[in-house]
């Protein structure tokens, strides 16, 4: 994946959880109800007052940090090329860390337990994990 | 909107570890919690606490059952185990050292075992698929263990618990029976050199400390290892030198 596109769907994924995060009348949950794709629906039509889409947070997450593995692999470790791309490892974890806001906000017991695996994993190896401090800042 | 656990209100980096570890160990995922305690284990190797490391590596049992587990898995408990070593190095705990970087090294596959490079075999034919599944396993650099300085802890270590042994037994028997195979292979390889000029690398460094040691010149011996230039990228060299002076 170009890396261009990668930052492009970060920001995209990023956008998704701020929106169902701050606005409890959406909701993204792998298992509903079905529903007709070309019908526009509003919070006030449903039955309980959330309109519920079918889709997955947390693959979404997976996906893009297996990527950035995956991009990491690919370029040459000595060169400035890949501390660049290393930097993006902050954004991405903060992504994380607000996909978990999510899921604990939710309850969702096991996508949670995913995120935070996904997290743990940018941090077990790092004795001073700086760009935690950052996320915490922002 | 940040999660329940972060950094600041964690203060360390350890205790966040700890808060997220805690939280995945509630999971009904076995395989999460697994990774987790690795996890776990491996950032208190890091952070010098090699008791708490060692206690709960033993106690989760994790030996018997990494066998069944999946590949990334596997490799995470060698990162563990390897981890674990060069902290108990750290410490001053030799003979643990020792014998827990023993079986990594035995197998002569650190590399791979690692997830660090592929090591190439003569006489086995991986189809493509098995080697691209094999790159795709690698670790991004910036994960890696340094694995020469890996090699300089496991010799040093093997190197202090070999030498005294060998000068202590006289019987052919025992001679035999290694403590450590990979040193001793190097060092009877070292001993049919015709001839040893100057140390370059790490291994002839430890090589040529060893026989100094075997002659009990320990002051030859103590200058040869803490003149090996690995030593900068660990953590604390300078103490980990004065141990090793001990």
């Amino acid at each position: 994946m170009p890396i261009a596109l990668w930052l492009a769907s970060q920001k995209e994924v990023d956008q998704l959880i701020a929106i169902v995060t701050d606005d409890s009348a959406f909701s993204v949950q792998e298992i509903t109800d079905d529903y007709d794709e070309f019908v526009e629906r509003s919070p006030d039509d449903e039955k309980d007052g959330i309109v519920r889409i079918r889709g997955s947070i947390i693959s979404f997450i997976d996906r893009l940090d297996d990527e950035f593995t995956k991009s990491l692999q690919n370029i040459d470790p000595h060169g400035t090329e890949y501390v660049e791309r290393l930097r993006d490892e902050k954004g991405l974890y903060g992504t994380i860390c607000r996909a978990q806001a999510f899921y604990e906000k939710t309850n969702q017991p096991d996508p949670l337990a995913r995120v935070i695996m996904r997290r743990l994993e940018h941090i077990y190896s790092k004795v001073r994990p700086n760009l935690l401090v950052d996320f915490v800042n922002n | 909107m940040a999660p329940s656990t972060t950094l600041a209100n964690k203060g360390t980096s350890s205790s966040l570890v700890h808060a997220l570890c805690v939280q995945l160990y509630k999971s009904d995922n076995t395989f999460l919690r697994t990774r987790a305690m690795l996890c776990h284990i491996y950032h208190y190797a890091l952070s010098n606490d090699f008791y708490t490391a060692r206690d709960m590596m033993l106690m989760s049992h994790l030996q018997e059952l990494v066998h069944n587990a999946d590949v990334a898995t596997q490799i995470l408990y060698n990162r563990t185990v390897v981890q674990l070593g060069l902290c108990a190095f750290r410490k001053g705990l030799i003979r643990e050292a020792q014998s827990t970087l023993q079986d990594i090294f035995a197998t002569q596959r650190v590399k791979e075992l690692l997830a660090q490079g592929v090591h190439q075999q003569r006489y086995q034919n991986l189809t493509p698929e098995q080697e691209k599944a094999d790159r795709q396993r690698q670790l991004p650099f910036h994960m890696h263990i340094n694995t020469e300085l890996l090699e300089a802890a496991f010799l040093v270590s093997s190197m202090l618990v070999e030498i005294p042994l060998l000068a202590s037994i006289d019987n052919e028997e025992l001679k035999r029976k290694a403590i450590s195979k990979p040193f001793r292979r190097l060092l009877d390889f070292a001993d049919r050199q015709v001839f040893t000029g100057p140390p370059e690398t790490t291994r002839d460094h430890i090589m040529q400390a060893s026989k100094a040691l075997q002659d009990g010149e320990w002051e030859k011996c103590r200058d040869l290892i803490q003149s090996i230039k690995i030593w900068s990228l660990m953590p604390e060299a300078q103490s980990v030198k004065e141990m090793l002076a001990k």
